[in-house]
């Protein structure tokens, strides 16, 4: 009997040391000193990341006279982050993602964030944010986030090596049949002069990675084209898609492709184009792109290569007479409100104070000391950046003095819209990285864009089964490409397709689509 | 070895050794591959598809790593939490298991808790949960006290202490020692070859531990260097499933010789561990402690 009281004793004092350490939550909506407290969680690609100690969260707290608590993660191990918080209940003011994603949606419908529409008209800079953005970031009418701009022309394009085009006395190509041409000749006609077979006519990734489709009617994950029941359907199953692929096939059996393209991931492809040994690949502009190592380095293909010359490949000509790339999303970044401030209006002002005041856009040729906002958001001259050649030029400090680095990286603001991209080859430090950013945003301001529909609206079939039938289409379709499976075949892979969950993905998007009004439409975002 | 070994003996060996070799050379290569990459340029990185030899030895991968304030703090960080955590869970699980080798009160009922854990893992929520609750978070010994104990190094530990032989705790006993002088100068200096062992296992685990890290910490000062490293390195893999991030996002990743740098600057700390602690396991365990 004694034995089992001293065994209940030290089973209780174990218990009772344990409950005593968990009495020190705080609460962190209290006002200290008479500031407001503002919690901010948020992903960053700065480096080094931004820590408590550093200026720049000084430098925000007296401006705009908070107790600014942030807390940053880098992006590619945020998402882990971020679902784990959630799930425990552990919510800061601001939450920051990269996407108005499947888990934005999930969390809006379970309440955990602040429908912000009331709000929204009252700032300068949201006011300028395109419809089809805020469709985004809308769910069941509330809107939840808000996005940061991005130029919706952005993202990787094809590149192609104009000296060998040049020397092989060849055309641009403009629609796969000559596409077909170009890439047999710079696979097979020895381009780069070096008496080698060692060159290869389209770059492919495994995974069908960056998507070989020149343009929206081709595009893999674009929904485009219409079943024979007026139906609006995804893009690997489409008649473009066909097209695409049988192409792809033809140059595969002409050896034109890399054999080993199938387990090849996208970034052995760039280091393959660096080298030169690949004709036509991908490459987005950006400030410093066309010089960055493990991308596409421009300084290193022409060292070994001293003539090579990149172009950028404008959309082929669809059969149906449009011509154009896909629009991207048109931001990138959302900050989302906690719920719990739905009584606290005055913080939510405060919050939203910050991002319009932080997202304003300054024109490159403003982009010096003299502009006493773009000083202060870059920590000032000598701190965060320096000029050089009159072009601001980030410090190895920049994510320690900046405010910016706590908030964007700067892609621009609301109002220009798509001809910031011009700033990217003013502010791009290598010769190389200006002359690559010019050409590609020459041929982008040029360019249509279709803007798919189905980012406007969330489709809780299609957030459930996409990620499946896109990997069973990549499969299917990487087989076809790999001669493993006939191309005659295409109907059937279409039935499989719908049967797995393609049937009932497309009803419920046309029908929302339907419901919401909303179609795919052709836009010259820059014009 | 018996010396007389037939020709079919031989060949056997001969095979073995082959085998043998193969087998070691696929572990050696990637490191060699690893030390290699690090030392090369760029430029002829990029240039060869498989760099054996570069022409060219350079230090600018190391010169930037060590130069990175944020590496060599987080590998500071890293080998100051893996030195404490080694040996608070050394002393932990040594001094649970001892006791729940003997026969004490509660024992059944102890052990029936410390297998429980073992079957069934509480999930990463709920111990966050605990974490957050306890105070632990943003702490360093949230990457030490839970998990301090391993309840699977700890049965093995209580197997072994079990098999100690009674006669010398009796011995002890009978010359006037406690329980804490038994267990420690009789039973850890008789058990250095499991506690090197298990030494060992804790040290790469509490090494390796980045998503704990990741979780609890809030502080990058605070962060351990597989945070930091998979920073560097897992922008260069390309196997990301999402790559629409990569697309977006403005940041040159670090070149792959940095990668690889940096990968050897965090392993080879505890790959050293390893031959100081060797010669324990291959020391017998009880030799000539009792005579039967």
């Amino acid at each position: 009997m004694k034995r089992i009281i001293a065994l209940c004793c030290s089973t209780i004092l174990l218990l009772g040391v344990l409950a005593a350490c968990s009495s020190n939550e705080s609460s962190s909506n209290e006002k200290k000193d008479g500031k407001l407290t503002i919690s901010w969680f948020d992903g960053t690609w700065e480096n080094p990341v931004p820590e408590p100690g550093f200026e720049n969260i000084k430098m925000v707290n007296e401006k705009f006279d908070i107790d600014f608590k942030p807390q940053y993660i880098p992006f590619d191990l945020y998402t882990d982050k971020l679902a784990v918080k959630m799930s425990s209940g552990d919510l800061p003011d601001v939450i920051g993602d990269e996407t108005a994603g499947v888990n934005f949606v999930k969390w809006s419908k379970q309440g955990a964030f602040l429908p912000l529409n009331d709000y929204i008209d009252k700032y300068e800079s949201l006011k300028a944010i395109p419809q089809s953005v805020w469709d985004t970031v809308t769910v069941e009418g509330d809107i939840y986030a808000i996005p940061l701009f991005f130029p919706a022309s952005g993202g990787k394009k094809p590149i192609i090596r104009q000296d060998w085009l040049d020397k092989l006395g060849l055309e641009m190509p403009t629609n796969f049949e000559e596409l077909k041409e170009v890439a047999i000749a710079f696979a097979t006609q020895d381009p780069d002069g070096n008496g080698k077979d060692d060159t290869i006519g389209l770059g492919l990734a495994k995974g069908l990675v960056y998507d070989p489709s020149f343009g929206a009617y081709w595009s893999n994950n674009t929904w485009y084209h219409k079943n024979d029941e007026g139906k609006l359907i995804p893009g690997q199953i489409s008649e473009g898609s066909k097209e695409k692929i049988s192409a792809l096939k033809e140059l595969s059996d002409a050896g034109a492709l890399d054999k080993d393209w199938a387990v090849k991931p996208y970034n052995e492809v760039f280091k393959d184009f660096t080298a030169g040994k690949v004709g036509i690949w991908y490459e987005q502009p950006g400030k410093d792109k066309g010089a960055q190592p493990a991308n596409f380095d421009y300084a290193t293909l022409k060292k070994s290569n001293p003539d090579a010359k990149i172009a950028a490949m404008p959309a082929f000509v669809a059969p149906d007479g449009t011509q154009g790339y896909v629009a991207g999303s048109g931001y990138y970044r959302v900050w989302m409100l906690n719920a719990k401030l739905k009584d606290n209006p005055e913080k939510v002002e405060k919050i939203l104070e910050m991002i319009d005041y932080i997202t304003q856009y300054v024109p490159a040729d403003e982009q010096n000391p003299d502009n006493e906002y773009f000083d202060w958001t870059m920590g000032g001259e000598g701190k965060g950046y320096t000029m050089v050649d009159g072009a601001p030029e980030l410090t190895e400090d920049y994510s320690q003095y900046a405010p910016q680095a706590l908030f964007n990286q700067k892609q621009g603001g609301w109002i220009e819209g798509e001809k910031s991209m011009l700033d990217y080859a003013i502010q791009s430090k290598a010769p190389e990285a200006k002359e690559f950013n010019t050409l590609m945003v020459e041929m982008l301001l040029e360019s249509n864009f279709y803007l798919s529909p189905v980012g406007r609206i969330h489709s809780e079939v299609y957030n459930d089964k996409i990620a499946e039938l896109n990997e069973f289409a990549t499969n299917e379709l990487t087989k076809m490409v790999a001669g493993q499976r006939p191309i005659s075949e295409w109907d059937k892979f279409v039935e499989e397709y719908m049967a797995k969950g393609g049937a009932d993905v497309v009803n419920d998007v046309n029908q929302l689509l339907t419901e919401a009004n909303i179609e795919g439409e052709w836009v010259s975002p820059s014009k | 070895m018996q010396q007389n070994n037939t020709k079919s003996e031989k060949a056997v060996n001969l095979v073995n050794y082959v085998l043998l070799i193969i087998i070691a050379l696929t572990m050696i290569f990637p490191f060699y591959y690893m030390f290699v990459v690090s030392f090369a340029t760029y430029e002829e990185f990029v240039q060869s598809d498989l760099l054996l030899f570069p022409k060219t030895w350079v230090l600018d991968a190391y010169e930037y790593i060590l130069g990175s304030k944020e590496f060599v703090r987080s590998l500071g960080v890293t080998i100051y939490v893996t030195i404490v955590g080694t040996f608070v869970s050394l002393l932990l699980t040594s001094m649970m298991a001892y006791a729940l080798s003997r026969n004490i009160l509660g024992q059944r009922v102890y052990l029936f808790l410390v297998l429980f854990t073992f079957v069934f893992g509480a999930g990463m929520i709920p111990t966050y949960m605990v974490v957050q609750a306890t105070g632990l978070m943003d702490s360093l010994w949230s990457l030490i006290i839970p998990t301090a104990i391993s309840s699977f190094n700890l049965i093995v530990m209580r197997q072994f202490f079990m098999n100690l032989p009674h006669d010398l705790t009796e011995a002890a006993i009978i010359d006037g020692a406690n329980d804490l002088q038994i267990f420690g100068k009789i039973i850890l200096p008789l058990s250095k070859p499991a506690l090197a062992a298990f030494g060992l296992f804790y040290a790469v685990g509490i090494w390796n531990s980045y998503f704990t890290a990741l979780l609890y910490l809030n502080d990058p000062a605070k962060w351990t260097v597989q945070v930091i490293l998979r920073q560097l390195v897992i922008l260069n893999q390309g196997n990301m499933l999402d790559v629409g991030m990569q697309a977006t996002m403005d940041n040159p990743p670090p070149a792959e010789t940095i990668g690889m740098a940096a990968i050897l600057i965090a392993t080879i700390p505890i790959l050293l561990v390893y031959p100081f602690l060797q010669k324990h396991f291959a020391k017998g365990v009880m030799l000539g402690s009792v005579k039967e």
